[in-house]
């Protein structure tokens, strides 16, 4: 299987703006190398300030780096615009609240991808298609027209999920899109997410700091910390036999709950 | 011995619509951390601020008591209570950056309480804000005190709101989703901080959290609250290792863990809203094993006297215990 997502050596720096120039250059990313095979799901996990929000916003174009190279589906991010290369790669953000706009129904929410990147084909036909993944992702249509603050935090995140998928990206990205849900909520999230991958054979980067819903969902993980990688590999591995200092802390970290015991 | 906190027939309305806490009771004892856990609309959170008497106006709380190390809060005017909040109890909340004061200093906001109920001097109080935000392993602790909260850490400024709701050696602390906004790795020491307040100034802990991983680190004793009522009560290591409500099992069973390829257990459909005129089980509409009997209050109310508001509870084996791979919180 070739790589679907691939970066080489990427290094973020920022300025910290001051008032008479110059200012601190701080670095947020350094030479951070991943790679994703087609129909993989990567865990990116790390506390925050390590880097792993910067990297998602990096591979989806929403963020230059310094240095470093990005191909996305074989095609060079630096030489494409980000509209060109947002049909194979989207994003879905934590908190169902703010990024929804608030003053349009779900199905146009749904449907504006559609809108901006198939403005041949008919309005008609593109809310049929939005309609049409709102169900996908457990939405009933009579939900459609409902404005996003009329949503559970759940329901919400189902609509994110579908505005990303609408045009059928071969890439989703994800950037903690449990972590404001309940625990319920999130297992049902979670169901959907990977039915979703195998129905259309998607390919997933996964961000998270919890390490119970990376080993559920990722094949392979990336631990991060201040901006660079601490270890990577298969999920199993890494979560069982962690080389690293820090992969051990962060383990350790969890609170791990009694075993159950069997009923009669 | 006496408990320090007793709350009998706590009621939350808002209006008629809406009733987020339906009548609940429960004690804390000196030295114990009794954990609420509930998803959000519970009402958890409801039960923490109508304790300290921080609802707006439009809420409709009542009680058959509220003791607080004996004093009933219930029917006492707002100067009452003002002289009770951050004297007997204090509270610690989950964003520590929202509920810090921005344009005040660590150290004059953490000396407010003290100045404002005990007669010591500003020396005094100085000291006891330096000795604390010491002992919860602030380093320098002395420079600290003349920052501002945008110069903290979330860690940090969870340890500061720590120390300040010990400052007058409250008997009573309410912690409500204290490690929420925080690192894993962080959660750890702050809840490892607050066994020590425990441990060393022998306070009572009412702990709000959404995560039974908490619970299981920290809680001598859990109430599983759903649809404002509490549905489960007993030890924390028996409730989570045996719980014997069918909604404290799904919610258990939620957890993801590496399971390899077999979808998680959900639990179907939300959390109704409940009004005064709502009866029965809560969680009879998305309970696998509801029927009839599940409208039955008094039979709920028997029941709910051996800890599970259910009129059937989970049964098991004494003899299959044990077993199984770890769960991921």
């Amino acid at each position: 299987m070739p790589d679907i997502v691939e970066a080489r050596g990427i290094s973020l720096s920022l300025r910290a703006p001051s008032l008479f120039g110059g200012g601190k250059s701080t670095e947020i990313l350094s030479n951070v190398s991943l790679s994703v095979k087609s129909g993989e799901v990567l865990g990116i996990v790390g506390e925050s300030g390590s880097g792993k929000s910067t990297i998602a916003r990096v591979l989806l174009g929403l963020q230059p780096p310094t240095a470093g190279s990005v191909t996305v589906d074989g095609r060079n991010r630096r030489e494409a615009t980000v509209k060109e290369l947002a049909p194979l790669i989207q994003p879905v953000f934590q908190d169902p609240f703010s990024s929804l706009n608030p003053s349009q129904s779900i199905v146009d929410i749904v449907a504006l991808p559609l809108d901006l990147h198939r403005p041949t084909s008919t309005k008609a036909k593109r809310q049929f298609q939005a309609v049409d993944m709102l169900e996908r992702c457990g939405l009933p249509s009579y939900l459609s027209r409902r404005l996003p603050r009329e949503l559970s935090g759940g329901q919400r995140q189902r609509v994110a999920i579908a505005r990303a998928l609408v045009l059928q990206p071969k890439i989703v990205v994800f950037d903690e899109p449990t972590s404001a849900l309940d625990i319920s909520v999130q297992a049902q999230i979670l169901n959907l997410l990977r039915e979703l991958r195998r129905d259309f054979a998607l390919t997933y980067v996964f961000i998270s700091h919890n390490l119970g819903v990376i080993s559920y969902l990722a094949d392979n993980v990336m631990v991060m910390r201040a901006g660079k990688v601490v270890e990577a590999g298969p999920v199993k591995s890494v979560l069982a036999r962690p080389t690293t200092e820090y992969t051990r802390a962060l383990i350790a970290a969890v609170l791990r709950l009694p075993n159950q015991l069997p009923e009669v | 011995m006496n408990p320090v906190l007793s709350v009998r027939n706590l009621k939350v309305a808002f209006g008629d619509s809406v009733q987020a806490v339906r009548g609940i009771s429960f004690d804390v004892y000196p030295g114990e951390t009794l954990c609420i856990v509930g998803e959000s609309g519970s009402g958890k959170s409801m039960t923490s601020l109508a304790i300290m008497g921080l609802l707006p106006p439009t809420a409709c709380v009542s009680a058959s008591s509220i003791c607080v190390t004996g004093k009933d809060l219930v029917g006492l005017n707002a100067g009452e209570l003002n002289r009770l909040r951050g004297h007997r109890m204090a509270m610690i909340f989950q964003e520590p950056m929202t509920s810090l004061n921005p344009s005040m200093r660590i150290g004059e906001q953490m000396m407010e309480s003290l100045l404002h109920h005990e007669r010591v001097s500003y020396e005094q109080a100085r000291t006891r804000a330096i000795d604390l935000l010491a002992w919860t392993g602030i380093s320098d602790a002395r420079v600290r005190m003349s920052m501002y909260p945008h110069q903290l850490s979330g860690g940090l400024r969870q340890r500061v709101m720590i120390a300040m709701s010990l400052m007058c050696s409250p008997p009573v602390l309410i912690a409500d989703e204290p490690t929420t906004a925080l690192d894993v790795t962080t959660q750890l020491k702050i809840l490892d901080l607050l066994g020590n307040v425990q441990k060393e100034f022998g306070t009572a802990v009412l702990l709000i959290t959404h995560d039974l991983g908490v619970v299981a680190k920290v809680a001598d004793r859990v109430a599983v609250m759903y649809g404002g009522r509490i549905v489960e009560t007993g030890p924390a290591r028996d409730v989570l290792q045996a719980p014997r409500h069918p909604y404290t099992q799904a919610l258990l069973e939620c957890l993801p863990q590496s399971r390899d390829g077999q979808p998680l257990k959900v639990i179907p459909g939300s959390i109704p809203i409940f009004n005064s005129a709502s009866h029965g089980c809560g969680f009879a509409s998305r309970c696998t094993q509801a029927d009839a009997l599940c409208d039955d209050d008094e039979r709920l109310e028997e029941q709910f006297a051996s800890g599970a508001r259910c009129v059937r509870p989970i049964r098991y084996s004494p003899l299959k215990a044990g077993g199984g791979g770890d769960n991921y919180a």
